[in-house]
């Protein structure tokens, strides 16, 4: 039996050794522009987010490890994909402020950083008072602009054009997912007050999850569920009264845990602006939408709470 | 011995397997849901816009029938006839699924007006609280009315 344990425990140092020798390359790609912020928010980032989110990757020598580094160079290739602080001159103003808010939203649902990271790098964790920290920075973008001329100039012209033009109602996105039309028509699961990117959203549900409310059957959602989120720009009067103004976008989610078992059950759709334009540059879109919702898988990755009415 | 290691093998397996669901109930936004009594949805009115009001904290959607919505795009919604509309209303609470937005939270009032008939007057009814409870203080009513029928449809393409 000694003998036995002896030699298997041989074989492993052996294979363990030998993996040594493969690794796949892990990068340092250069910093084209980084993340400004006050030193309070940059020092929780840097320590939380920089090792899989920019090109300043730390590595420690536990990290270097086989297999250990091939699970660490995975997270460093889709973290940098999904938000990289390295190359923030390659973000549009409105993706960036969507990025931060969908950092700190991972954050605050316990989905970043990664379990297995934060075990290992305990530094890393964010607690509930960088957290705070991280919030009131983003609390000091909101801006509210009462009379906004831009954003009502935009709805008027939207009102002018969208009556004689209307959408491309045959609009279909790269995951094939084709324009629902009628969505307008169905009842609703709820609203929201998106003040982090100065939208509001109307959440519309067709009969079978208007159903699945009624009866408490939400998760998971059954087959069949649609939702439809369209989305508007706020616009604000002297007041404090907010109406829809132009319309950004509609998003789909459709339920069908055969067909879209690669998207966890859902396919995913967005369409912008009046012209319905399908949002994704390839098929592999979908991956940032699972990315965002997944903070939500205990709840059949969806986000809203839907309203019996 | 042999079965103890297997049953703790298999526990440990299934706690590793099993990914807790939150039950239905407690996703289900509860605080701001319809009274039984009141089902919005079964007047199958279709949501004509949304409208938040950022010094109350509240936000309402404005439902209404098809004559409804051609009333608000008409010149002069107060001389359509045959409408019928409901406005519901919530207090805002914060999204806890979604830090950066606001979500219906207590129902505050479901109004109604309708105009049936050519010659009939405006009919406005206020039902208020949780248990949409009919308010017969007619004080602020014109204003209710005129805020009603001053409102825009949102664009949906």
């Amino acid at each position: 039996m000694k003998k036995f344990l002896l030699v298997s425990g041989i074989c492993v140092l052996i294979v363990v050794a030998c993996l040594q020798l493969i690794r796949p390359k892990i990068d340092h790609p250069p910093v084209t522009q980084d993340f400004e912020a006050p030193t309070a928010v940059k020092v929780i980032l840097v320590r939380a987010c920089y090792d899989c989110h920019s090109n300043e990757t730390n590595l420690r020598w536990y990290d270097k490890v086989q297999p250990v580094y091939w699970q660490v160079a995975e997270h460093i290739k889709d973290g940098r994909k999904g938000l990289n602080f390295s190359e923030w001159d390659k973000l549009a103003p409105a993706e960036r402020k969507a990025k931060l808010w969908e950092a700190v939203n991972q954050i605050e649902q316990g989905a970043m950083p990664i379990k297995s990271y934060t075990f290992v790098h305990g530094d890393a964790r964010v607690s509930s008072a960088d957290l705070a920290v991280l919030k009131n920075y983003l609390q000091g973008m909101v801006k509210s602009a009462p009379g906004d001329t831009a954003k009502i100039h935009d709805r008027d012209l939207q009102l002018q054009t969208v009556g004689r033009t209307g959408g491309n109602k045959d609009a279909k996105t790269l995951n094939g997912i084709t324009y629902i039309p009628d969505y307008g028509n169905w009842q609703i699961m709820s609203t929201s007050d998106r003040f982090d990117n100065g939208t509001m959203r109307v959440i519309y549900g067709n009969d079978i999850a208007v159903k699945a409310v009624k009866e408490h059957h939400i998760n998971p959602w059954p087959n069949g569920t649609v939702f439809a989120k369209a989305a508007w720009d706020q616009v604000e009067d002297r007041n404090g009264n907010v109406t829809t103004g132009a319309f950004k976008q509609v998003e789909f989610m459709i339920k069908d845990a055969e067909k879209y078992q690669s998207t966890r059950g859902w396919g995913f759709a967005r369409f912008k602006t009046p012209q319905h334009i399908p949002y994704g540059k390839t098929a592999m879109f979908t991956h940032e939408c699972i990315s965002c919702h997944e903070p939500m898988k205990d709840n059949d990755l969806v986000f809203t709470f839907p309203i019996k009415n | 011995m042999k079965a103890v290691t297997y049953s703790i093998f298999t526990v440990l397996l299934a706690l590793i397997a099993c990914t807790p669901k939150t039950p239905s109930g407690e996703l289900i936004n509860q605080k701001a849901s319809l009274p039984a009594t009141f089902s919005v949805s079964d007047l199958h009115q279709k949501v004509l816009t949304a409208v938040i009001n950022k010094k109350e904290h509240t936000m309402s959607l404005l439902y209404g029938d098809a004559a409804a919505e051609l009333a608000l795009k008409s010149a002069i919604p107060a001389q359509a006839t045959n409408f019928s509309f409901t406005l519901v209303t919530w207090q805002q609470q914060d999204d806890a699924h979604w830090f950066g937005a606001r979500i219906p939270g207590d129902l505050i009032s479901v109004e109604k007006l309708a105009k049936k008939g050519a010659d009939a007057s405006l009919v406005y009814q206020k039902l208020s609280g949780k248990k949409l409870t009919t308010v017969t203080d007619t004080t602020g009513t014109a204003g209710r009315i005129q805020f009603m029928l001053s409102q825009k449809v949102s664009i949906l393409p």
